[in-house]
């Protein structure tokens, strides 16, 4: 009960939240027509390189087909971060985090449990997100994903053992569905709003919270018999799926001019590209 | 969240950990030319010759990187606009130290390659540009990699990688963007050297990491 009044509380925050962002997404919405891919192919200025003519260099133009084209039909529409100062702040707070405590617990996690049992844990925790997934299909009137989702679900939990084996992909070939309630409020035309980072759990936008907060009651979190069993759950989740990425997300941290830029862009196109599938 | 963001990130630098290549279509030069790229760099990184010296690997294998990518593209993709007020000079300087970054990214990675498959499932020509689709089979979950490809010279390089609907340049144009905003071309350029030099050293002491 405690937790469920806890999660109300917070619920209501957001949704104070996102009237705010609502607001400022609204004001800006004109502007957010304009592209970032801006700059013009057909500017001749633009269409040559210059770097070494004294070889006679030739060089194609710098145009794209490809953002025009299927799978990338509309490009990603800029991502405002009006609360700029705030973000950096809690990104350096979270980054730090991240390098001294998640980096190196997932690094043990990783040598000490074995690949396969991560994959089964990160399929029990996965499959545990299929009323999300099953709801926010629905929720986008796409009946392929929320049967699939459904089917795997009921394949997952009975022969896959609770959900710890992806049997409906191995041998009945249904692929996951990546859905959540943010991805169906994009999907409804809702603007993403500004950039947020939230405290601990990293990059998101106003129109993300509040499918988080929606996703939350669909969540495991909230009916874990104890704060203690959930919250455990949660931890483990997120190290486990850490496990996978650890090397990965430090190669891509070390390559980086502006890092906070980086993640903010890196997870805005990413969540646009889910909304588009 | 917090979870799907890493795993999104993770996709972009697996892009060459590749072991080995399948082509399931009826493909052109294009998907022939990354391909034998892609085998190149896997030969080099199994190669026991290398094994114990890895700064010999590193230069045979940004050989096979340096043949493969436009960095004169990637850069003038991700100043954009600000390609064109700068001089021949800064031009040159501005690919050389980007072209250090884009480099060292690729081949640490390759190092630490992981017993993967890529999938090449299709190719989309326009006039000199090429799309190929491709797919890296993790154990844990596949991950969508799509080149986009320039024909320079009649030789097909990559200008861009596009990893789960996220495109590296466009992702660099942000980083250029926002600290041209703030800070000047000069800046900008202070930080891509100070990067450049930062990664040189990782050089000597990358290894293969466990999965």
């Amino acid at each position: 009960m405690l937790i469920l009044s806890v999660k109300r509380k917070v619920l209501h925050s957001f949704l104070f939240i996102f009237l705010l962002g609502y607001c400022f997404s609204t004001t800006t919405q004109a502007e957010s027509e304009q592209i970032l891919d801006e700059f013009d192919p057909n500017d001749p200025a633009v269409g040559h390189i210059l770097i070494q003519p004294e070889n006679e260099v030739k060089v194609a133009d710098l145009s794209d087909p490809f953002l025009d084209d299927d799978p990338y039909k509309s490009s990603v529409p800029e991502l405002k971060d009006p609360f700029e100062s705030y973000n950096r702040f809690m990104h350096k707070i979270n980054d730090k985090i991240y390098t001294n405590v998640v980096d190196p617990v997932a690094r043990k996690y990783r040598d000490w449990v074995n690949e396969d049992i991560r994959i089964s844990i990160g399929n029990f925790f996965n499959n545990l997100t299929s009323p999300r997934k099953i709801l926010s299909s629905l929720a986008q009137g796409n009946l392929d994903k929320t049967a699939r989702a459904l089917g795997r679900v009921i394949i997952n939990t009975t022969i896959g053992i609770g959900g710890f084996f992806d049997v409906a992909e191995k041998h009945f070939h249904i692929e996951d569905v990546n859905e959540d309630f943010g991805q169906a409020l994009g999907y409804h035309k809702v603007p993403s709003g500004p950039y947020f980072v939230i405290p601990f759990l990293g990059p998101s936008t106003i129109r993300d919270i509040v499918g988080r907060a929606a996703d939350t009651v669909t969540s495991f979190m909230i009916y874990s018999p104890s704060f203690a069993i959930g919250s455990g759950a949660f931890v483990t989740d997120k190290v486990n799926n850490t496990s996978f990425i650890v090397d990965d997300v430090k190669s891509l941290d070390e390559n980086t001019v502006d890092k906070y830029e980086s993640i903010r862009d890196f997870y805005h196109q990413y969540r646009e590209e889910l909304i588009r599938k | 969240m917090g979870a799907t963001y890493f795993q999104l990130r993770l996709s972009l630098f697996v892009v060459i950990a590749i072991l080995s290549a399948n082509v399931s279509f009826a493909s052109t030069e294009v998907t022939g030319e990354l391909k034998a790229t892609v085998d190149k760099a896997i030969s080099i990184v199994t190669d026991k010759k290398y094994k114990d010296d890895k700064k010999s690997r590193r230069k045979a294998l940004r050989e096979v990187i340096d043949s493969r990518f436009s960095y004169e593209q990637m850069a003038m993709r991700s100043l954009a606009q600000d390609w064109n007020d700068r001089t021949l000079e800064e031009k040159k300087h501005f690919v050389e130290l980007f072209s250090k970054l884009l480099e060292s990214t690729y081949a640490s990675r390759i190092e630490s390659y992981r017993d993967e498959k890529i999938n090449f499932i299709d190719e989309d020509i326009t006039g000199n540009h090429a799309l190929v689709r491709s797919q890296i089979e993790r154990k844990n979950g596949n991950i969508a990699v799509d080149y986009k490809l320039v024909n320079i010279n009649g030789k097909w390089l990559i200008y861009d990688f596009v990893i789960e609907g996220v495109s590296m340049i466009r992702n660099y144009r942000t980083q250029f963007v926002s600290i041209l905003q703030k800070e000047s071309y000069a800046g900008l350029v202070k930080m891509l050297a100070a990067k450049a030099e930062e990664i040189e050293p990782a050089t000597d002491d990358t290894k293969p990491s466990a999965p």
